[in-house]
């Protein structure tokens, strides 16, 4: 199956200094992939590349169209939540209804109402007196109704309670995917995207650290929880990280089998958050331990 | 699905109060300012015309008694002046909304919503020039009318009540048939007139972090001043100058010949000739496309 996206030796500069160094990535249909990254990683960058939002160097194909020169036609096909504060305050439920209806080919309105129908937003409402939960569902409404190949997320759940936060994740996987369509996702709540992701994509400083289906993932790294004798010996191993938990050392390790692994002690599936942290070489450049 | 329309219904949502409350409360007052003078004057106010001394009623029945070119010019005069503060505040409204419409959605940061949409940066861009020169003082122009004839109304009923004959008096000499089509060509002839204006408020507007306003005013002023500092010459000086004075003829120059209406036709006319008018098209059409390219790389302020 073809690629929805696909970037080859994607860079970007920012008068003198490079913030995307040539990534190659690739996303196939039916996929969620998360784009996670410390701040300045060049995540937005990316992602901002693909929406045809930035110029950029490099190959990159988005639907099989040209970001830059075929913005317009892109954007019937790939829907976007920048975050929860972009919708315009002024603007009436109604009205963003009417508006989306008017200018996209591929919007269903009746899609959007019946799921507003379900959350207690007004239709005669301004967006300005909406809660910041309540314009994330209407944001949400309006982009589910789209029917759209690809639809990109930038930190969507950013200043949500934890309930709309799950409840954003729970519709969007209960409404949106299927085996066509695609999802690519950054946040910083990295805990909350775990068990949603089909792909992981780690970036740092501009550069893919990591790029993998998730499965591969939880397969090629394992966290050991490692016996206090035995800590030497774990160390042996070149350990990718290692941390201290109530008293016992976790050490992640990249690559080796589960079976010399299971003798320095208890082994476990290393969460995202984990991997992260010891993927970016511990706290970010510039911070003092 | 019409994009077009849509884009141009969302910039009146947006700013309904400007473009359609603003002149409405205008036609209000006025009409509300002649049912005063209209009611009080016919029972207290004594007026001097001519060393006489007339109440309202005295002066409707002076004024009928002149002859019908006269007459015309007065009621022309008088409907023209009910135009004007439809024009100006249309002015200030046209401008506020050009220096605001592409800075106000970077710093909500609403433009990550409109440009999640299929609508290119040229079509939102035109839209909004559309709305600033073509809704707006259409609008504008529509509540002048209303507010004309409701006016024109509230004199027929007052001849009536001194006797006087209505259509020969009100409509006859105000002739809206033939004053309407004219104040719409000389508003559309204006309106191309301040598009260079209106192009360089939407190119500020594009460009500015912040505060659009102070530079879309600093930046042509500075600039004449620069000139004439240091090249001793005015030719900016002039170039803004005549810009503003364009329109305003009718108030700052009496032309001698011709019905107020005659004059204020052919003072558009001669604007649509100028040399001038076609240069401000040039000028305006590249700060139009300033403000797409602008608004193409442009993020969030």
């Amino acid at each position: 199956m073809n690629a929805l996206v696909s970037a080859r030796s994607l860079k970007k500069r920012y008068g003198g200094s490079e913030v995307l160094h040539g990534i190659d990535f690739d996303i196939q249909p039916g996929r969620i992939v998360g784009l996670i990254g410390p701040n300045g990683a060049g995540k937005t960058t990316t992602l901002k590349a693909i929406l045809g939002l930035t110029g950029y160097e490099g190959e990159l194909s988005v639907l099989g169209l040209n970001p830059q020169t075929q913005r317009e036609e892109l954007m019937q096909q790939v829907a976007f939540i920048a975050d929860v504060a972009v919708l315009p305050r002024w603007l009436k439920v109604s009205q963003a209804l009417d508006y989306v209806a008017g200018v996209h080919p591929h919007f269903r309105r009746a899609k959007a109402e019946d799921f507003l129908k379900r959350t207690s937003i007004k239709l005669n409402a301004k967006i300005g007196e909406l809660s910041k939960g309540m314009v994330t569902q209407l944001h949400l409404a309006l982009v589910l109704a789209i029917d759209a190949k690809l639809l990109v997320l930038d930190e969507p759940t950013l200043g949500l309670d934890i309930l709309f936060r799950k409840a954003f994740y729970q519709t969007l996987l209960a409404e949106y995917l299927d085996e066509n369509r695609s999802i690519l996702i950054t946040t910083h709540q990295v805990e909350e995207i775990q068990h949603l992701l089909s792909d992981l994509m780690f970036i740092k400083n501009g550069r893919l650290v990591l790029n993998s289906a998730m499965d591969a993932v939880t397969e090629r790294y394992t966290e050991v929880l490692v016996k206090p004798e035995l800590e030497a010996a774990a160390r042996e191993l070149s350990p990718l990280h290692e941390r201290a938990v109530l008293g016992r050392k976790v050490f992640l390790f990249d690559g080796q089998s589960r079976e010399s692994l299971a003798q320095l002690g208890e082994l476990h599936v290393p969460s995202i958050a984990d991997l992260f942290v010891a993927t970016m070489g511990g706290l970010p450049e510039g911070v003092a331990a | 699905m019409n994009t077009a329309t849509t884009l141009l219904k969302r910039e009146f949502w947006e700013h309904k109060g400007g473009f359609f409350w603003t002149p409405i409360a205008l036609g209000g007052f006025l009409l509300l300012m002649t049912v005063i003078a209209l009611t009080t004057g016919r029972l207290h106010g004594t007026i001097r015309v001519d060393e006489h001394a007339l109440n309202f009623g005295d002066l409707i029945q002076h004024l009928a008694n002149q002859p019908f070119a006269d007459k015309a010019e007065h009621v022309q005069t008088v409907l023209m002046g009910l135009s004007m503060p439809f024009h100006i505040a249309v002015f200030f409204v046209i401008c506020f909304y050009a220096v605001g419409c592409l800075y106000d959605e970077r710093k909500d940061r609403s433009i990550l919503f409109w440009r999640s949409l299929p609508v290119s940066d040229s079509k939102t861009v035109l839209a909004k020039f559309a709305t600033a020169l073509l809704v707006a003082p259409a609008l504008a122009l529509a509540a002048s009318f209303a507010t004309q004839f409701l006016w024109l109304l509230l004199m027929s009923m007052a001849a009536f009540g001194h006797d006087i004959p209505v259509w020969e008096n009100v409509w006859a000499t105000s002739a809206p048939w033939s004053l309407w089509p004219s104040l719409t060509l000389a508003t559309a002839i204006d309106m191309l007139w301040l598009a260079p204006l209106i192009g360089w408020l939407f190119l500020v507007s594009a460009y500015a972090k912040k505060a659009p306003l102070l530079m879309a005013v600093l930046i042509p002023l500075l600039l004449a001043w620069a000139e004439s500092m240091f090249l001793h010459s005015h030719v900016l000086f002039g170039l803004l100058r005549e810009r503003f004075e364009g329109p305003l003829a009718d108030i700052f120059e009496h032309r001698g010949e011709g019905s107020v209406l005659s004059a204020s036709t052919n003072r558009a006319l001669e604007l649509f000739a100028s040399n001038s008018l076609w240069a401000g098209l040039v000028f305006a059409a590249l700060c139009l496309a300033g403000a797409i390219w602008l608004r193409r790389r442009s993020g969030e302020v």
